[in-house]
């Protein structure tokens, strides 16, 4: 997969499909079998290998429903699906499937361990394996100090992180996330987003279902918007976002004079400023500053730590890694976690501007990043991922393609 | 990558007050404390100074029970320590409430604590057991282990276990000392069987719906299977994790009950019983072999004057003079078989009457010994309601005691009665007490009023095959409560399943009851589908007869015996009355109970099971 097929899916070829979806309906019937409610109304959805496609829409636009249809937990009234070329109710292309539902659907009497021990058996995982991708999967998300809580008793933002582990016990090729931020706090919200950021980097295929229109903005190569089971419009985000007629020029502080002049130049041109403002730092980089302040004045909490390093497995790394990937990358993954707090965020972009540039893990990006960047691929290298359970044979992307579009 | 570091050592730091002490740490000094302490406290007594070495003693006690307070309390996170720390403190309430048993001279009180700490030391570790089989990496597997964890840790099967491991070292303490010790030794067989058997019953049921309607309303099933887990995979964990945890406490069960009913075995008997004839009547595992008629006794042809008899008087119903036997009715036929049977079995005053047993399993040795059971019953009035009878065996004269009327008695019959044919033919005499006095006729009942019983099998090897006749219908449940539960909601799958179990385990009555209720001429057997091919002739007939009521009662016959074809008879393959009363449980039996009841009846739920599963949506709408 290039990413120039991710971008324009209709050059794809049929092996590239992950999923997809052709005038897929449902219809939900009452007792006596008449038409209630029609939640997906013949859609054509194509999903390829190594994007991340933004499922948007309002609650109860059918998105859902999409989803489960999908996953094989609904079965469509008419049109076709096909997940990995098969039918959802394949059971073996399960193996390559992550699934983070709507709400925690957990075992309340299973603590966040045992949780994990449990789906990595239904993936056939022998015992060496598992416990090597639970104990990085609970440090990943934060987990590991309160690992032997009855995950009934963990918050919803808790029970959101060990949903994500379980998503990701078996290196999933394609990982559905449905409302992956609900209950999160900005810290995993953001974890979570440089997450699909960096799994899509490693050529997995993500499908995020979401009504956080920021969330989606932030992380998707490609949306489709639903209204009334129905695709209302679809395409890049570049494609629905970017403003044809307008350009935006970010340059340092302008007194009034030199945007007088600016204005002469423009009016030359037969152009104006139509408006002149100040960036502002968004509201989320200011509260992650706030955190890393508190945790570098050692301020202890009762909940769930920012989490730590991606697990090595799902980066390609070995299954038996010792993390050393993890500790380049951390400042870059979880930059709420940093002991010392980050001051040199740069400002966003003015409104009207591109949109923050997706792919970008972290806005504060510093010089020594890149020498992360390429500790990482060096470990990853291209290679496959011996432990995975989707095979290895996915593309990799190109780490560099988010900053081409910022 | 410095700043990294930095965060992942406090991180680190942070935990490693919770990690650091692992619980074999925390244990060892434990035992040091409690060993180490009773070894010095005994050491400075035997110098001479009992009072340091009790001081001594108690300190140590003291300190280990302050460790424990504090393994509990620190690191109760920690699931070993809690694990460990409960394990301790429920020994050492075990064994202070046994110590205050023993002083109070409380023996059986101080069984009963020592059966539930050994029952419940038994489960825990049987559990363990399970869960270290259930940790492959499959998913069947993965599924059955999690339902265990979800049965003892949730509340609904965790209330039958707790009930099943107080009830059962409460049973003997229910026992009336001034009984007889067999009736004792019977009493508790019957009683602890059937509570384990209703008990698990229920929780097999209740389990089995739980935690599939649970599944599927809270919408974990969501996410087994989006993971490679084939639906008929699932429905197998689910399965097989309610079988092993019924294996396990079915054998829990069991090893309490023997291990009770060898305790009730020791006491002593009561005055006038031995203690070798309870070993020998109740102990024990033995073929029962009926009575068949003497030479010149044609019981055929008897059936067949008592037929003609009757359809002279009632033609419409036994049909015409000299219809035969074999073109009535099975009901009516085998009613007026009874009858023939009873008269032949009943002797009258003053009269002999000879019963051929053949085929008898020859005891072993010469000082072995078969047993004649019979519970006599008089037909007329006696003064002392006794039973004055003479016997003869194979023509040799057999003292036979007086025998309480309506009572089961066994009589030694020694291996020197026994001809080469291994046949025992016994002539039944009754004389009466005073020969000058005409005394009541002797009717023994035609099932199981007149039997020799010969020890085929030990009651151990008797007892195991009981309890897992017992495991394969509680398989049967499971499957039914799986299956209930992938389509209905937990009530009223909880309510088929109950109604099923209910059925089942009566089902020897409802049959008789539904026969009593609307009879069908025509329809051989009471159960299957001849009840159901009868009755539209009988219901046209009834209606054409203006009986409309009667009518009516058909549907009923017709509604009843189609329920009972999805029930299997488990009133077939009970164990309980069988051990209680010393028969034999015997592989043949058993191999029937697992054909029937574990491979036919439970395939097939499973199959029903299956079909309902693989086609559901597991989600609901949510637009």
């Amino acid at each position: 997969m290039t990413q120039l097929q991710a971008d324009n899916p209709a050059r794809a070829t049929s092996e590239d499909w992950i999923v997809k979806c052709v005038g897929l309906t449902k219809t939900f019937r009452d007792f006596w079998m008449r038409s209630r409610v029609r939640a997906v109304d013949g859609i054509n959805l194509d999903v390829v290998r190594g994007e991340v496609f933004g499922l948007l829409g309002p609650n109860g636009s059918g998105k859902s429903t999409t989803i489960k249809m999908i996953l094989g937990l609904l079965h469509p009234t008419s049109g076709r699906i096909a997940v990995f070329g098969h039918h959802p109710s394949d059971v073996a292309i399960k193996r390559q499937i992550g699934y983070l539902p709507e709400e925690s659907y957990l075992y309340r009497f299973l603590n966040a361990r045992e949780t994990l021990d449990y789906y990595g058996r239904l993936f056939h995982q022998p015992r060496a394996q598992r416990r090597m991708r639970i104990e990085k999967l609970l440090e990943m998300v934060g987990l590991d100090r309160v690992a032997t809580r009855p995950v009934g008793e963990y918050s919803k933002g808790m029970q959101r992180r060990i949903g994500l582990a379980q998503a990701l016990i078996n290196d999933p090729q394609l990982l559905i996330l449905d409302e992956p931020t609900t209950g999160l706090d900005p810290i995993g919200t953001r974890q979570i987003k440089d997450l699909i950021v960096e799994l899509a980097g490693r050529g997995k295929t993500i499908i995020l279902c979401s009504h956080l229109l920021a969330d989606v903005e932030d992380v998707c190569d490609r949306v489709s918007i639903m209204f009334g089971g129905k695709v209302r419009r679809a395409g890049t985000v570049d494609e629905l976002l970017v403003q044809q007629d307008h350009t935006t020029l970010q340059v340092p502080s302008l007194s009034p004079d030199e945007i007088e002049a600016l204005e002469q130049v423009l009016a030359r041109h037969g152009k104006h400023i139509e408006r002149v403002e100040r960036p502002r730092q968004r509201l989320e980089q200011l509260f992650l500053d706030i955190v890393h302040e508190a945790q570098a004045a050692g301020l202890d909490t009762s909940g769930a730590t920012s989490g730590g390093q991606i697990a090595t497995f799902l980066t390609g790394g070995d299954d038996d890694g010792d993390g050393e990937a993890g500790d380049a990358i951390i400042d870059r993954l979880v930059g709420g976690s940093a002991a010392e707090p980050t001051t040199t965020a740069p400002p966003s972009p003015p409104e009207g501007a591109h949109p923050p540039a997706p792919r970008a893990p972290a806005p504060d990006a510093e010089p020594d990043q890149a020498v992360d960047r390429n500790v990482l691929d060096s470990l990853m290298g291209g290679g496959d991922d011996g432990g995975g359970e989707g095979g290895g044979d996915a593309p990799r992307r190109d780490g560099k393609r988010g900053d081409t579009k910022r | 990558m410095t700043r990294s570091r930095g965060f992942e050592a406090t991180r680190r730091e942070a935990s490693n007050d919770v990690i650091t002490l692992k619980w074999y740490t925390w244990l060892a000094v434990l035992l040091i404390l409690a060993v180490a302490g009773e070894a010095l406290a005994w050491l400075v007594a035997a110098q001479g100074m009992p009072v340091a070495g009790g001081v001594i003693a108690w300190a140590a006690r003291v300190a280990a029970a302050g460790w424990v307070g504090y393994g509990l309390w620190r690191w109760r996170e920690q699931p070993w320590v809690r694990r460990t720390t409960l394990a301790v403190i429920a020994t050492v309430l075990a064994l202070l409430l046994l110590r205050l048993c023993v002083a109070m001279g409380w023996h059986g009180g101080a069984i009963a604590v020592a059966g539930v700490y050994a029952m419940a030391a038994g489960f825990v570790l049987g559990l363990l057991l399970i869960r270290l089989l259930l940790s492959g990496g499959h998913p069947i597997l993965g599924v059955a282990r999690t339902l265990i964890d979800e049965a003892v840790r949730m509340r609904v099967a965790l209330v039958f276990i707790i009930a099943l491991l107080l009830a059962l070292p409460a049973l003997p303490l229910a026992m009336d000392p001034a009984e007889l010790l067999r009736y004792r030794i019977q009493s508790f067989l019957s009683w602890s069987l059937m509570a384990v058997g209703a008990l698990l019953s229920l929780m097999t049921v209740f389990l089995a719906v739980a935690t599939i309607t649970r599944e599927l309303h809270d919408r974990q099933v969501f996410l087994t299977l989006t993971k490679p887990v084939a639906r008929v995979q699932y429905l197998a964990g689910k399965w097989l994790g309610i079988a092993l945890l019924n294996l396990l406490l079915v054998g829990v069960c069991g090893g309490g009950i023997y291990v009770f009913t060898q305790v009730l075995a020791q006491q002593p008997p009561a005055a006038g019983e031995s203690a070798t004839a309870v070993r020998e009547q109740v102990l024990a595992a033995r073929i029962a072999v009926g009575p068949r008629p003497s030479a010149g006794v044609n019981l055929p042809e008897r059936l067949e004057q008592r037929l003609l008899q009757y359809q002279q008087i009632q033609p419409e119903v036994y049909g015409e003079p000299g219809t035969p036997p074999e073109r009535l009715p099975g009901t009516l036929r085998r009613e007026v078989e009874r009858q023939v049977k009873a008269e032949w079995m009943s002797v009258g005053p003053r009269q002999t009457r000879t019963f051929r047993f053949e085929n008898v399993p020859r005891p072993r040795g010469d000082q072995g010994q078969v047993q004649l059971r019979l519970e006599p019953n008089l037909t007329g009035a006696s003064p002392d309601e006794r039973v004055y009878l003479e016997m003869r065996i194979n023509g040799r004269p057999y003292r036979v005691p007086p025998l309480a009327e309506a009572n089961y008695h066994v009589l030694p019959i020694p291996a020197a009665y026994f001809d080469e044919h291994n046949t025992l033919e016994i002539a039944i005499i009754n004389r009466g007490r005073d020969p000058s006095v005409q005394p009541p006729g002797v009717a023994f009942n035609p099932s199981d009023g007149l039997q020799i019983l010969s020890r085929a099998d030990s009651f151990e090897a008797n007892l195991l095959r009981g309890l897992a006749m017992l495991w394969l219908r509680l398989g049967f449940l499971a499957m039914l409560g799986l299956a209930a539960g992938a389509f209905m909601s937990f009530p009223t799958a909880c309510l088929l399943g109950l109604l099923v179990y209910i059925a089942a385990a009566s089902s020897g009555y409802l049959y008789e009851s539904l026969n009593e209720y609307a009879y069908l001429p025509g329809a051989e057997q009471s159960s299957g589908l001849d009840p159901i091919t009868a009755a539209p002739a009988r219901f046209i007939e009834r209606l054409a007869e203006g009986e409309y009521g009667d009518a009516f009662k058909v549907i009923v016959r017709v509604i009843g015996s189609a329920f009972m074809l999805f029930v299997p008879s488990f009133a077939d393959y009970n164990p309980g009355p069988l051990l209680a009363d010393g028969l034999l449980v015997s592989w043949r039996h058993l191999g029937h109970a697992a054909v029937w009841v574990g491979a036919v009846w439970t395939g097939a739920m499973g199959v029903i099971a299956w079909l309902i599963f693989r086609n559901r949506e597991l989600a609901r709408v949510t637009v």
